[in-house]
């Protein structure tokens, strides 16, 4: 059978990067679905921010990956929403059907990836979900289109996560990211099965135990993923970022997202959004986060900075600049809320003009990922 | 004459110091094409500890990020042959006795602005009747209805009144758990009943901190107790070396750890120590354990055979068996390797659930991994694997000591 989830494909020699994303809003057995409701949804219903976040990383990926030592190989892309779209490859300019994410297909699409990080021990392989999860503990249930499908064995349309993960150690590829994008609240998979959490495809096995495969979540047990409505997740947002530099540092020498770096990111940027109010609380959590690289920037890299006034309630009567030698690179006029804007690695010069308090500066900030925060301190007189 | 930054992290946390606290990077600002990045620096945290470093004279940027997830950032100019103090500030918290909760990852604080949706919480001290009664206990457990004081204490025994809280507010309690004179000769457990919500929480106790110079001394066990029964109870130890190390491996930051614990340096001698010196503190012996197991991948390290002796002297400690097996099994070469691993978490799991959750997270990673594999013929640990499964269902997985949440599905 033709590998129909593969929206992007280099024949490159050596190791190369090989990219399964997921993206599941429709669910036709949950709540608002089209199909014969499962009785227990616990309250999931359909997500349009999903689709939105997979088809945003897989375009990302395909158009600006760049790692000279692991090549971008592959990349599969499953979506399942109300209105199915191509995916227009920017890379090559073909379209391509986006398959819907039901658990056969993902099943399907999971065994090609894998034989795929079997090519070479040295290929890199990277995992994203975004879409319903469950959590028990350390078992994670993430949900496929026919999830509920059949009422009997809802789970059948799902898959461990953890046991496929643990499987993984049979997949030759040495190091594999795993970024996992979904609710795990406490809507309990026990009501319908007690220790079974979805398909296994690829079994755990003793054959190979130092294989690197950090995971990284969008929430902390227990916690809801917010994702928000027609665009692409918080978590889905800030892996671009990051990706796109705040993810980035050089200390080996050169700008390189590496995990860990990009875990920092992630977090950083879920907790600016959580401190704007845009989001509640997101904390990206992560097990077993070992370092190794992930994406090499082409040059530095533009850095998240928020630029506020301490205190903050003066900021509606606050001109704001950042000046590189002495040279106004960007203002902006008295508005409610911090000023979020993003510049290259370097250092810049903060002002707050006001027409009632003194000037307040901040000379000389170096902006570095993963995000800087300048609070400009104004003198407040009565 | 040498150009040095004395750093530190300042946080208030009644008078405690975490000498691995903090890890940093110091980043060259001025003369970035010559000067080198400083890596994996360990910084104090706590109010008056800090580190001093030699660098190159010029204008830096430290990055410091804490157990918690908290980074933080400062830009520092090193004057060539002068010793420059920087401070690092943390987030403070609303109470000092909740600072080390907050240092080492006790992520419930986080959300400290949502109204408490619950009223006093109990405790209980007691022990286990036997490893397989907890598994026993734990298996009968569902999460489709509340579950009971009376179901948890079936498998308990010696089971006695918990502390008042010594610090509270309208959120947070804490109790300090001590047990001056006591021996580690066995598993201890906490239960924490709030409206109908039991948290089951493993006991490193009496725990030690262990110093290289001054012997050990008592440590207390810090137990945080939100008002909010959603939110689990979570213990930390207030050791100054080890408490930061068990946050970071907690949340998974393997990374920050590796660079506390980065080969021949401090933390490592520490780490090193906890584990040779495991008839002093058993507890922190499996900790180092774990550490050492996840990152020093040397075949045949000087350690593995005190993780043989750690399984072998503490019959009573689950986690010394444990982490023998997944010793062997992270190694293994042969089936002999996998017989070997599965008789040791067979041995494990006999003997009760793991003290430390990533152990109980390593004993469901072995059992997993051997039960399909045709060559370690695991016939026990395919009957051990359900009450496993379940109890790592319940676990609260980013907490350094096993806390299982029993029967909370669904309480809103």
């Amino acid at each position: 059978m033709a590998d129909e989830s593969i929206v992007h494909l280099a024949q490159q020699p050596g190791p190369v990067t090989h990219v399964i994303v997921i993206g599941v809003g429709r669910y036709p057995h949950l709540l608002g679905g089209s199909g014969p409701r499962l009785q227990d949804h616990q309250g999931l219903g359909q997500l349009t921010s999903p689709p939105e976040s997979a088809h945003e990383v897989a375009k990302w990926i395909v158009e600006h990956f760049h790692n000279p030592n692991r090549p971008l190989g592959s990349v599969r892309l499953l979506v399942s929403e109300e209105n199915a779209r191509v995916f227009d490859n920017p890379q090559t300019g073909l379209q391509y059907p986006v398959v819907p994410a039901t658990i056969a297909r993902i099943g399907a699409a999971f065994d090609a990836w894998v034989a795929d990080g079997d090519s070479n021990p040295d290929n890199l392989l990277v995992f994203y979900f975004c879409g319903h999860g469950l959590a028990n503990g350390a078992f994670t249930a993430l949900l496929a289109e026919d999830f509920g499908q059949n009422p009997a064995n809802a789970l059948d349309g799902a898959f461990d996560f953890y046991r496929n993960r643990l499987g993984m150690s049979r997949c030759k590829a040495k190091e594999q990211l795993y970024l996992v994008d979904a609710c795990r609240t406490n809507a309990d998979m026990t009501v319908y099965a007690a220790g079974y959490s979805g398909r296994v495809f690829v079994q755990p096995s003793a054959k190979n135990t130092t294989i690197l495969r950090p995971v990284l979540y969008s929430t902390l047990f227990g916690q809801p993923a917010h994702g928000r409505v027609g665009q692409p997740s918080h978590f889905a947002e800030a892996l671009v970022t990051a990706l796109k530099g705040a993810g980035s540092d050089r200390t080996q020498g050169e700008w390189r997202v590496r995990t860990t770096t990009l875990h920092m990111a992630i977090e950083a940027h879920l907790k600016r959004k959580a401190k704007a109010g845009l989001a509640t609380a997101q904390i990206s959590p992560a097990d077993d986060l070992a370092t190794f690289d992930i994406h090499h920037l082409m040059g530095p890299p533009h850095v998240p900075v928020v630029v506020s006034c301490s205190p903050e309630n003066v900021l509606p009567s606050a001109r704001l600049r950042c000046l590189a030698g002495g040279n106004i690179v960007q203002e902006r006029p008295p508005a409610d809320g911090p000023w979020e804007l993003a510049l290259q690695v370097g250092s810049y010069d903060f002002e707050a003009a006001f027409d009632q308090y003194p000037l307040a500066r901040r000379p000389g900030e170096y902006v570095y990922p993963p995000e800087h925060r300048v609070p400009l301190p104004v003198e407040v007189t009565p | 004459m040498t150009t040095r930054l004395q750093l530190r992290v300042h946080k208030v946390m009644s008078g405690e110091e975490a000498l691995s606290g903090a890890v940093a990077d110091i980043i060259p600002i001025s003369n970035e094409e010559s000067a080198p990045i400083y890596k994996g620096v360990v910084i104090p945290v706590g109010h008056s500890a800090s580190h001093t470093i030699d660098v190159v004279p010029g204008r830096y940027l430290v990055r410091a990020y804490l157990p918690s997830g908290s980074l933080l950032s400062q830009q520092v100019d090193a004057e060539a042959g002068k010793t420059t103090e920087t401070t690092l500030v943390a987030r403070v918290t609303p109470h000092e006795w909740l600072g080390w909760q907050d240092l080492v990852g006790q992520r419930t604080l986080e959300k400290r602005q949502h109204p408490s949706a619950s009223t006093h919480p109990q405790l209980l001290l007691a022990e286990p009747m036997s490893g397989e009664a907890m598994w026993s206990m734990v298996e009968q457990v569902t999460t489709t209805r509340p579950w009971s004081i009376a179901e948890t204490t079936v498998a308990l025994r010696d089971i006695q009144a918990g502390p008042s809280p010594s610090q509270s507010d309208d959120q947070t309690c804490s109790f300090l758990v001590e047990a001056p004179g006591a021996s580690a000769d066995r598993q201890r457990y906490c239960i924490v009943e709030r409206d109908g919500a039991i948290d089951l929480l493993s006991l490193p106790m009496p725990w030690r901190r262990l110093h290289r110079q001054r012997g050990e001394e008592p440590a207390p066990i810090d137990i945080a107790v939100p008002r909010d029964r959603r939110e689990p109870a979570s213990v930390a130890v207030q050791d100054a070396e080890l408490g930061p190390l068990l946050g970071f491996m907690a949340s998974g930051r393997l990374d920050a750890a590796r660079e506390i614990i980065k080969k021949g340096g401090e933390a490592y001698q520490q780490v090193f120590m906890a584990l040779h010196r495991k008839l002093e503190n058993p507890f922190a012996a499996a900790a180092g354990a774990c550490l050492l197991l996840q990152l020093d991948r040397e075949e045949a390290a000087e350690w593995h055979p005190w993780v043989e002796n750690l399984a072998a002297w503490f019959p009573w400690l689950p986690d010394g068996a444990v982490l023998r097996g997944a010793l062997r099994l992270s190694n293994a070469r042969s089936n002999e390797d996998l017989l070997a691993a599965r008789d040791a978490f067979a041995e494990g799991w006999k003997r009760g659930i793991p003290t430390l959750a990533p152990v109980l997270r390593l004993l469901l990673d072995g059992a997993s991994t051997l039960v399909d594999d045709p060559d370690a013929e695991a016939g026990d640990l395919r009957a051990m694997l359900p009450a496993i499964g379940r109890a790592a269902a319940c676990m609260v997985t980013d907490q350094p000591f096993t806390c299982l949440r029993l029967g909370c599905r669904g309480l809103t």
